[in-house]
């Protein structure tokens, strides 16, 4: 689940989306739990990731194996 | 948030030196246009924001706080641009003290500096919506649902949603490309294992059958199964030139020669055909429609432009145009151009494939002249490179149009002209490269067999990586397809929650407001992906966007709606104080008693700071009790700025005039106050007057009129009373009309309908003393007429509007007769 770190500064309703889309992505067993976890630290950072980051901790696993 | 006290300005816009005591509470600004009321609303959002959206914003271009916020006889002194605002802050039980100036607009001299303050002031900082200018409402009302969708999302502080979802897309769309790349890489590594086996598909039993026959020649064990460390070559003694991998090998050069020959020499596939024809056809009606071509061309300009109408002229060429009128006319170019967008959609696919033709046809070509480079002595290939030129050309041209639209014509150039067949010159120096290939000497069989199984050992291996690269990359970007949807179907939801609830404020204030012609109103906010459609009934015919049948009026009134019931919900409780600079301009005087009511009843705890040029608009929001100060402007010069008096009290003013001993001015007051008065009760209180076609009622008209529908509805509480044997009431009642009775009596207003020319007349001859008893009657006979709560005050009302009265009440319902003597 979404944690809320102290020094996060999310907007409420944006918490609100992101806890529900992580709820979403953990119901759907083609997306494995490492993935969700780093999704989920990423966007707790209080900005907007760029591509390459959600790139990165989508994959960032394979990238690691295939390396 | 913050509720403000005090502003001082000092060089500002179009002020020279103004304090303004607003005491926390709403406040009024009057003057016509150009009298600096504006100036104010700038200067208190630069106070707290170090921004005026006036100019800075869309349509600003040239402008600049810095060079421009100054009064113009400053404007190389910034330094002496000062704002300060004394303000409450609710939420903390603190006196804030805001100072900023324009030489340094970033910085805010915050007192007392504590960090709860700073934080405080930090987010007034990123609001810069608490001021709302007429102009701006429009922006929620008539805008593509594109942007409309940034706009309340900006406003909600939603963007982070919207831009998160666009890092998402872009994920998407990179993988979706990429899976396009690797299998193009996969389709051209099994085309050329096929071609170097000389079979026609991708067979286990047609692969190993060809190697097989191969590893025959050179009595290698057969293979009877293809795994993905299945070596063709396994076995075979390499000798050593081909271990040193010769750039040509004359077996495989013959195939891949032999298979571009047949394709060359064969008729053009009929699906490239139908692609280049069904895609030809597209082209050619959106480059024979002229309007189509050239709405396909300005899609972005045109999108551009519409974010640049800010006054009424065009932003490119200033030719006057009503600012809306011009931007429903890019509204229609823009919908126009996205129809245009859908069709161009539809033959993307088509010139897809034609790509990948093209893509294929061009390594062929790379081919050919790699064998021509590497045969001894080597084969001209200029007219080959040339044909490969061409062809990369015509690839480029049509990713280019993908791209960009506007690139039509040679787009068109690619899909016509038959790249599949070479020109007769290039034709011949392919045929030259092939003959040369074949004259080189023949290899043995044994050679030829250890050359086809090295090549296609190369080419399987390369197949595999391909093939294992494109299902990996499918695989990302199923991935990446699945997140994206998870994404947009929760950030959907979520947003269709609060779009839910802001619908339903919105309906419910824009009901409030226009209760007696659109009771049963309801607007709704549609979300989707980067869309936000909004859409409201009119008169039960359907669901219509706003700008659709809804008067200016009307729009103006849902923009404030759609403005509180976001504010509302992007603030709650912080939404202590907002500006509304002109905001009302269109709404009509029966309407605005409404807006009145629901800004007090909907946002009690928030403190507006209301402009407006119209002094009866002014005076409603008194008579409302919406304001209980104002500032009235006038007289505007350049050297002075503003000339401002206070709008106190209309009996202070008049007993000011009477100090003066001037009852001429002190009576000329009493009847302009008396005759605005008279048109607000006969309409509370529903009184019957003959109708004049020029709508123009004086004193006389109305009065008299009022008072008896006073009495009479006085009379009517009485008998509820009774009927409801509400002994207290009727007493209450009873003692109401005494007073009423006697009050009437004393000013002797029933009498002016018969001349009321004398009494005016009468009124200025008067001596100061004996006016003073004229007015205290009058002053006495409204207040007869108000709600007694103090905090309250409003004249009374009947209601409903329309029909039977049933009620007789004031605004805070601490006054309240009952008009019904039936169940």
């Amino acid at each position: 689940m979404v944690n809320k770190n102290d020094h996060i500064v999310v907007p409420p309703t944006v918490l609100q989306v992101i806890e529900k889309f992580v709820t979403a992505m953990r119901a759907d067993p083609a997306i494995a739990d490492d993935t969700i976890d780093r999704l989920n630290n990423l966007l707790l950072k209080g900005t907007v990731p760029k591509p390459e980051e959600i790139n990165a901790a989508l994959f960032e696993a394979l990238q690691d194996r295939q390396s | 948030m913050i509720r403000i006290k005090t502003i001082h300005i000092e060089d500002f816009r179009g002020i020279r030196d103004l304090s303004l005591d607003l005491a926390g509470r709403n406040f009024g600004i009057c003057g016509p246009n150009g009298t600096g009321k504006s100036g104010v609303v700038d200067a208190i959002e630069f106070c707290l924001t170090g921004d005026v959206t006036r100019l800075s914003g869309q349509g600003t271009a040239g402008l600049s706080v810095k060079s421009h916020a100054p009064h113009v006889d400053q404007r190389t002194h910034p330094e002496k641009a000062n704002i300060t605002i004394i303000g409450d802050i609710p939420s903390l039980g603190k006196t804030v003290k805001i100072h900023r100036s324009v030489k340094n607009p970033k910085k805010v001299e915050i007192t007392p500096n504590d960090v709860t303050i700073q934080k405080i002031v930090a987010e007034l900082e990123t609001h810069p919506e608490f001021a709302l200018s007429r102009r701006e409402i429009v922006k929620y009302i008539i805008t593509p649902p594109g942007q409309r969708s940034v706009d309340v999302q900006t406003l909600l502080r939603l963007d982070h949603i919207e831009r998160l979802r666009k890092s998402f897309t872009t994920v998407n769309n990179k993988h979706k490309g990429e899976v396009d790349e690797t299998e193009r890489n996969r389709r051209q590594a099994e085309i050329d294992l096929k071609t170097t086996l000389k079979i026609d598909k991708l067979h286990v039993t047609l692969v190993l059958e060809k190697v097989n026959e191969k590893r025959q020649t050179l009595s290698l064990p057969v293979l009877t199964e293809l795994t993905k460390e299945t070596s063709f070559k396994a076995g075979a003694t390499a000798p050593q030139e081909a271990d040193k991998k010769p750039a040509l090998r004359k077996a495989v050069a013959l195939a891949d020669l032999g298979a571009l020959q047949t394709a060359i020499q064969g008729v053009e596939p009929a699906a490239l055909v139908n692609y280049r024809q069904a895609a030809k056809q597209a082209l050619e009606k959106l480059n024979n429609d002229e309007q189509a071509l050239t709405l396909a061309r300005r899609h972005g300009f045109i999108k551009t432009g519409l974010d640049l109408v800010t006054e009424d002229a065009c932003p490119l060429c200033d030719t006057p145009w009503k600012a809306d009128e011009l931007r429903e006319h890019l509204l229609k170019k823009i919908l126009s151009a996205e129809e245009i967008e859908k069709l161009l959609c539809q033959f993307r696919t088509n010139i897809d494939a034609v790509l990948e033709s093209l893509a294929e046809r061009i390594w062929a070509i790379e081919r050919v002249i790699q064998y021509s480079k590497s045969l001894k002595p080597p084969v001209a290939y200029t007219e080959t490179a040339t044909y490969r030129d061409s062809l990369k050309e015509a690839e480029i041209a049509l990713k280019d149009f993908l791209e960009d639209h506007s690139r039509i014509v040679p787009a068109m150039k690619a899909i016509t002209d038959s790249w599949w067949f070479p020109a007769d010159a290039q034709r011949a120096q392919i045929d030259e490269c092939e003959a040369a290939v074949n004259a080189l000497p023949d290899t043995s069989a044994e050679d030829e067999a250890r050359d086809i199984l090295s090549i296609a050992q190369d080419r399987y291996e390369r197949l595999l990586r391909t093939a294992r690269t494109a299902m990996e990359q499918k695989a990302r970007s199923a991935l990446a397809q699945k997140v994206l949807d998870h994404y947009n179907s929760t950030a959907t939801t979520v947003l269709e929650s609060i779009y839910d609830q802001v619908a339903e404020d919105f309906s419910n204030y824009y009901c409030a407001i226009n209760r007696e012609d659109e009771e049963k109103f309801v607007g709704k906010l549609t979300s989707e992906p980067a869309k936000l459609s909004f859409d409201v009934d009119f008169y039960g015919r359907g669901l219509f966007p706003p700008g659709a049948y809804h008067s200016e009026g009307h729009q103006d009134a849902m923009g404030l709606c759609l403005y509180l019931a976001l504010m509302k919900h992007t603030l709650g409780d912080k939404f202590t104080f907002a500006v509304l600079d002109d905001v009302l301009m269109s709404v009509d005087a029966s309407h605005r008693r409404e807006v009145c009511r629901l800004l007090k009843k909907e946002f009690p705890d928030t403190q507006f700071i209301i402009t407006t040029h119209d002094r009866v608009w002014l005076q409603y929001m008194k008579t409302e009790n919406l304001i209980s100060r104002s500032q009235s402007f006038g007289g505007w010069t350049v050297d002075s700025g503003p000339r401002v008096w206070d709008d106190h009290d209309i009996w202070t003013e008049i007993q000011h005039e009477l100090a003066k001993d001037d009852v001429a001015q002190a009576a000329w007051l009493l009847r302009r106050y008396l005759e605005y008065t008279a048109v607000i009760l006969a309409d509370n209180l529903r009184a019957r007057i003959e109708f004049r076609g020029d709508g123009h009622y004086d004193f006389a008209d109305l009065m008299p009129h009022v008072l008896k529908r006073w009495q009479t509805l006085l009379e009517d509480g009485d008998k509820s009373a009774t009927k409801w044997k509400l002994d207290d009431e009727k007493a209450t009642i009873a003692a109401m009309r005494a007073t009423a009775k006697d009050l009437i009596s004393k000013t002797n207003a029933e009498q002016w309908a018969i001349n009321p020319s004398v009494h005016f007349n009468e009124w200025a001859n008067l001596q100061a003393h004996e006016f003073q008893e004229v007015v205290a009657a009058f002053k006495d006979l409204l207040e007869h007429l108000r709600c007694e709560n103090p905090a309250c005050k409003s004249y009374l009302y009947v209601l409903p509007r329309k029909g039977q009265p049933e009620e007789m009440r004031c605004n805070c319902g601490a006054t309240a007769l009952n008009l019904k003597t039936e169940e």
